[in-house]
């Protein structure tokens, strides 16, 4: 879908203060990374379509006098576009997001990682002890890439989480499992093993394998 | 009924297009029952469906029940559910018009809006426009509910002020209370007090006091009414009602309904309302989409107006502390 959008067209836009050479189609993140400025993310995965879900690549946008915030893994390029990506609200928006999900997952190493570069307290808000931050990076890895939807979102707002289907987990998942290093948190390999352990049927599971 | 139909056919052979939709709540059976006899007709009349009137232009109107939440009425996530699609909101940067349901332009308009382009071309623009306001024109519905005598849709010029809509349509309050507050536009709407009754019905003036019209819900609220209370309700009616992609939309709302359910118990700290504010203007900047970033009006427009309710609900609570510590 990028791809058929990206012409040969060169489109100059700022990046704090800086100007970076970017062509039809690209987004902002993609930009950014093609000039070496560092926008974090934990949805985001270049196998993958953009999400849009995290937010944390938030960035503010200037565009004809209008000011912004965006999402860098989804916000296309156009000519003359200004970007900030460390303003001082945007700065503040990563943070809150941080604690978010710091209240899930006080101890995933890329959160602390972030959370002190922008000052995020991680008892700020009280905990929950749900684990997982719902970047959905092993949900579109396994539905975009593997192509097997062995793991998807059930329900929905606030009681939103990740399940294993125990009928495809059970064929699939066991030699496969190249989801589980994209997890910023534990939690996914947990669930995995839950699922196994609770629902996967007794002759497939690994243990009756052996046997 | 008809006039929407009617004008779908209008836009449609406008844009080119052979598909119209026709998108409603899952709980309202009756209401897909009356669409379901109103297409039956117009397509037993030639009105709908392969070659219409012997022009040889096709149009047909599918009806679509949501998915059973909320959110599911946001322009995108809506396309993507007659897709087949789980309702998530995709970005607006591309905009539905260029790129819409199956990735085709779409044109999405409430049936309001549908029902009033037969009249105008029929009858024309002046005489749509001598009605309303400068800026707002012609009529709306409104849907009454709440603490007030007369509940139900009605139709009302634009211009016609609030007061007059509650008092002379809606009837006035039961059982001599009374009124508080008007809360406007639903769950991402917005309340004007008492003292502001005499605001036209006007899309700007409305906006301006923090009170969206929104889809012309209107709900009347008595001397009664905890205003704290009304934005926990709206809350936590969202905190189920969003589809819970996005952090800023989904956390925000979690931790915001927490403190305002600590406010509302008698648990409420001193800081709660500047922590209120603070993570409504991060849900309100960050956001994916419209429902994440108009979460907080509700509780933004009742802290506006009716602020020392919560200073009062949270200095209660330090009082009753400070009389444990004695």
């Amino acid at each position: 879908m990028m791809d058929k959008h990206k012409k040969t067209s060169e489109i100059i836009i700022q990046i704090d203060g800086k100007e970076v050479k970017a062509a039809e189609g690209m987004t902002v993140l993609e930009a950014a990374q093609s000039a070496d400025i560092f926008i974090p993310m934990l949805c985001h995965h270049e196998k993958l379509e953009p999400y849009g879900a995290c937010r944390i690549c938030t960035v503010e946008a200037e565009v004809r006098g209008w000011t912004k915030f965006v999402a860098a893994c989804l916000y296309p390029v156009e000519q003359d576009l200004v970007v900030r990506t460390r303003s001082e609200k945007v700065d503040k928006i990563r943070k809150m997001i941080l604690e978010f999900l710091l209240a899930h997952a006080p101890y995933s190493p890329q959160l602390q990682d972030l959370a002190q570069e922008y000052g995020a307290d991680k008892d700020r808000f009280e905990k929950e002890s749900s684990f997982c931050i719902l970047c959905g990076l092993c949900v579109r890895y396994c539905a975009e890439v593997k192509k097997k939807n062995a793991i998807g979102f059930v329900d929905c707002g606030a009681r939103r989480e990740i399940r294993f289907i125990p009928e495809i987990a059970a064929e699939e998942c066991i030699n496969c499992k190249e989801c589980f290093p994209l997890c910023p948190t534990s939690y996914l390999q947990a669930a995995f093993v839950l699922t196994e352990s609770l629902a996967f049927s007794t002759d497939s599971s690994p243990t009756a394998l052996k046997k | 009924m008809i006039s929407i139909i009617e004008d779908h056919k209008v836009i449609d052979k406008i844009i080119g297009s052979h598909q119209g939709f026709i998108y409603i709540r899952h709980d309202t059976p009756q209401l897909k029952n009356n669409i379901d006899i109103a297409l039956a007709k117009a397509e037993e009349y030639g009105l709908l469906g392969e070659n219409i009137l012997g022009s040889s232009f096709n149009f047909n109107v599918e009806v679509h029940l949501d998915i059973g939440i909320f959110v599911s009425g946001e322009s995108s996530a809506l396309m993507k559910s007659i897709e087949g699609n789980p309702p998530e909101p995709r970005p607006k940067y591309i905009h539905t018009s260029v790129s819409g349901i199956w990735g085709k332009p779409s044109v999405l308009n409430n049936v309001e809006t549908w029902a009033n382009v037969p009249l105008i071309i029929d009858k024309g623009s002046e005489w749509y426009t001598s009605t309303g306001t400068e800026r707002s024109k012609g009529t709306k519905l409104v849907s009454l509910s709440g603490n007030i005598v007369n509940t139900g849709v009605a139709e009302v010029p634009f211009g016609t002020t609030v007061r007059e809509i509650v008092s002379g349509i809606g009837g006035g309050i039961p059982n001599g209370k009374k009124l508080k507050a008007v809360h406007f536009g639903g769950p991402m709407g917005g309340s004007i007090p008492e003292s502001l009754l005499d605001t036209p019905l006007d899309f700007d003036e409305l906006a301006k006091l923090g009170a969206s019209i929104g889809a012309g819900g209107m709900l009347v609220l008595d001397e009664d009414t905890s205003m704290v209370d009304v934005a926990r309700y709206f809350l936590h009616f969202l905190s189920n009602e969003s589809c819970g992609k996005c952090v800023p939309c989904r956390e925000g709302i979690r931790q915001m309904l927490k403190i305002l359910t600590n406010i509302c118990d008698g648990r409420g700290r001193e800081g709660d309302i500047e922590l209120l504010e603070e993570i409504s203007e991060v849900t309100g900047a960050a956001s994916l989409c419209a429902l994440g970033k108009t979460a907080a009006d509700p509780l933004l427009s009742t802290l506006r107006y009716f602020r020392d309710e919560y200073e009062a609900n949270i200095a209660k609570m330090k009082r009753s502390a400070e009389k444990r510590e004695l």
